[in-house]
């Protein structure tokens, strides 16, 4: 299969400031790429130089096999951008915005009140984009990325300050997108979601690329597995146990715990890839 | 360039614009507006008018002579070396009109005093001069003197311009520059919406954005005046060079609305700064019609361009050959404001 996105030692500084330090990864088509990493990390400046919205100072840009620098109007026909702030034209209803790309798009089988469904925003397709909630706002920024059924999405937080339920909704929108054949390209800070939902991840840091692989080899990779318990000791009061799994001593460990304790309560804790981003990087992700 | 796109742009600014109330506030309450105080200006001008004066008797009679030290209502007169030097005058735009005084204005059965004027000397300052003068002589002499009236110039053959014809040329400049406004506002919103964003990485690129807006602009500021031109009949005579006129004037004014966006960071400042440009342009916009309160400043600004023309084309019936400098003036304060409107534009899209 070739490869939808490629990263080639991509850099882009904003003066002397170094946003996207020679970063190198490919994102297969058809695969969810989750882009990891704080605020500040270099996300959203990736997302504007793949999608030809700036240039690379150096390294090289490819999407669906074309170098975004030389081709952009073929590349932006291709694909479809939820930015990261709303960027509606609010005097106009849902529905006319979305027409509007439609049209810019050429597409022509495009049935607006379907997609604004898909979106949950059935009833509201006429409403003025001027009166949407944030949440509202949000889910149609995801809509209009969907209007021409682009091959390669680019989604830029999209879930971010929404509510479970809406945000389950987009999760469930970027699986049917990817059973539909489209790549996409995640960006989160939602370390969970990203588990969830992506073939690979990319743990972004400072501009650079600190790790990539499946969320399972991670995991495997770095996680640490380990036997929570909670013993009752002398006086009756409770107390904390922990045996880490996946070593040599694991199962000694663990018959020790049972045959010389009084255990209580007994439950095994996955990492999470937000504990590996903390193990690699030294820092959490809400900074 | 893509015409699919571009259309696709146009119809959304088309949208959008009929959606700002404050434009169609502006639009509607400022066309009102200008043409109240269109009907109040003539007395302000008269107030400031200058006329010249060639006495050929020495001294000057002496109600004439009080007449150039005091003036009077609002008359402002200035004595000429000769008849000739008078003429010249007046017929340059110096004066609004000019009295002349035979020599034998004490002393004849019946001295003809000579009153000339321009084409585009409204009739009523002619008029009323007319009945200064005579009035001014009985105090002399007691006799009524007679008074004849030459107008000068070759081209503005002594047409009366009633009031309403001289709006066909000041109703389509307001209606144009108001453009800028509407223009204005567009465009400080699509960035402080970030909305040019979104479209600029669809396969709408930077040059169907900047067609869109010209296609837009001008074609608002041209369908407008042509409509309003041709409802008060300004087409009836010399249709294709007001028809050329307002299509140059559209493409100034969008120019400028260009810039004024460029300029404005938000709606508020996309207000004011197009309200400062539109008060602007509207000045000469209403002294165009009176040349002989024309002052020099007013030339550099293009408005001016706009009435003139559409003045002495619709109102003289002149052709290209009087007024090709007028619209080789304007194509270039259009060449010149299209440029430098997506220039700045350009620069702040990055
Ligand atoms: N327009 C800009 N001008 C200057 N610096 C910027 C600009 N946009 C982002 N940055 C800086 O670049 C770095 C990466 O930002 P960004 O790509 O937005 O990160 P993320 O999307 O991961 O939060 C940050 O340090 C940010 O402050
Ligand atoms: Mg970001």
């Amino acid at each position: 299969m070739t490869d939808a996105i490629v990263a080639e030692n991509l850099t882009y500084k904003y003066g002397d400031l170094m946003a996207v330090d020679h970063i190198n990864f490919n994102v297969a088509e058809g695969e969810i790429f989750g882009f990891l990493g704080p605020n500040g990390a270099g996300k959203s400046t990736t997302v504007k130089v793949l999608t030809a919205q700036m240039k690379p100072k150096e390294g090289k840009a490819m999407v669906l096999g074309m170098d975004v620098t030389t081709n952009v109007r073929a590349v932006q026909s291709e694909i479809g951008v939820c930015f990261e702030l709303p960027n509606m034209y609010e005097q106009m209803s849902a529905l006319e915005n979305l027409k509007l790309f439609a049209r810019l798009f050429g597409t022509t089988d495009f049935d607006g009140y379907d997609l604004l469904r898909r979106v949950d925003l059935t009833g509201r397709e006429k409403d003025r984009v001027q009166n949407y909630s944030k949440g509202m706002r949000q889910r149609l920024m995801v809509a209009r990325a969907l209007v021409s059924k682009p091959k390669v999405l680019f989604l830029d937080e999209p879930t971010s300050g929404l509510d479970p339920t809406s945000a389950d909704g987009i999760r469930d929108i970027i699986r049917k997108e990817c059973d539909r054949g489209a790549t996409v390209f995640l960006t989160t800070h939602d370390m969970t979601e990203a588990g969830e939902l992506c073939d690979r991840v990319a743990f972004m840091n400072q501009g650079k690329l600190v790790a990539l692989d499946t969320p399972h080899n991670l995991k495997l990779k770095y996680g640490r597995r380990a036997l929570k318990a909670q013993v009752a000791g002398k006086g009756g009061e409770l107390e904390d146990r922990e045996v880490v799994m996946d070593t040599a001593d694991t199962a000694k460990a663990v018959e020790q715990l049972f045959s010389q304790e009084k255990v209580v309560t007994v439950h095994s804790e996955e990492a999470t890839l937000g504990a590996i981003f903390m193990q690699i990087t030294g820092r959490g992700l809400q900074g | 360039m893509n015409a699919r796109i571009i259309a696709a742009l146009v119809m959304k600014d088309i949208v959008l614009i009929f959606r700002n109330k404050l434009f169609l506030l502006i639009t509607v309450f400022g066309t009102i507006a200008y043409i109240a105080i269109y009907f109040v200006m003539p007395t302000t001008v008269n107030e400031s008018l200058k006329i010249g004066l060639y006495s050929d008797v020495t001294p000057v009679p002496p109600v004439f002579q009080q007449l150039i030290d005091k003036g009077r209502e609002g008359l402002e007169v200035e004595q000429l070396a000769s008849d000739q030097a008078l003429r010249d005058a007046v017929d340059e735009g110096q004066y609004i009109a000019g009295i002349a005084l035979p020599a034998d204005i004490l002393t004849g059965d019946d001295p003809q005093i000579q009153l000339y004027s321009r084409g585009d000397t409204p009739t009523e300052v002619v008029q009323s001069l007319d009945y200064v003068v005579s009035e001014l002589a009985y105090l002399q002499d007691g006799q009524l003197p007679v008074t004849s009236q030459t107008v000068l110039g070759t081209d503005l053959l002594g047409a009366q311009i009633p009031m309403r014809n001289q709006l066909r040329a000041i109703l389509p400049a307001i209606l144009i520059i108001v453009q800028i406004f509407g223009l204005a506002t567009l465009i400080s919103e699509e960035f402080e919406g970030r909305t040019v964003r979104a479209v600029l990485v669809s396969p709408a690129n930077i040059v169907d954005f900047f067609s869109a807006k010209v296609v837009f602009g001008v074609g608002m500021a041209f369908g407008q005046g042509l409509l309003i031109v041709a409802i008060i009949g300004g087409l009836g005579t010399q249709a294709g060079i007001a028809i050329l006129t307002i299509f140059l004037a559209s493409l100034v004014v969008t120019g400028i609305g260009f810039l004024a966006g460029a300029f404005s960071k938000d709606n508020m400042s996309a207000v004011s700064w197009s309200f400062v440009v539109m008060m602007l342009l509207l000045m000469p916009a209403m002294t165009a019609l009176t040349p002989g309160a024309v002052s020099v400043w007013v030339k550099i600004i293009p408005s001016y361009y706009f009435v003139d023309t559409l003045h002495r084309a619709g109102n003289f019936g002149m052709g290209i050959s009087d007024l090709w400098p007028n619209l080789l003036i304007m194509f270039g304060f259009a060449a010149v404001f299209i440029s430098l409107g997506i220039l700045a534009l350009r620069r702040k899209v990055r």
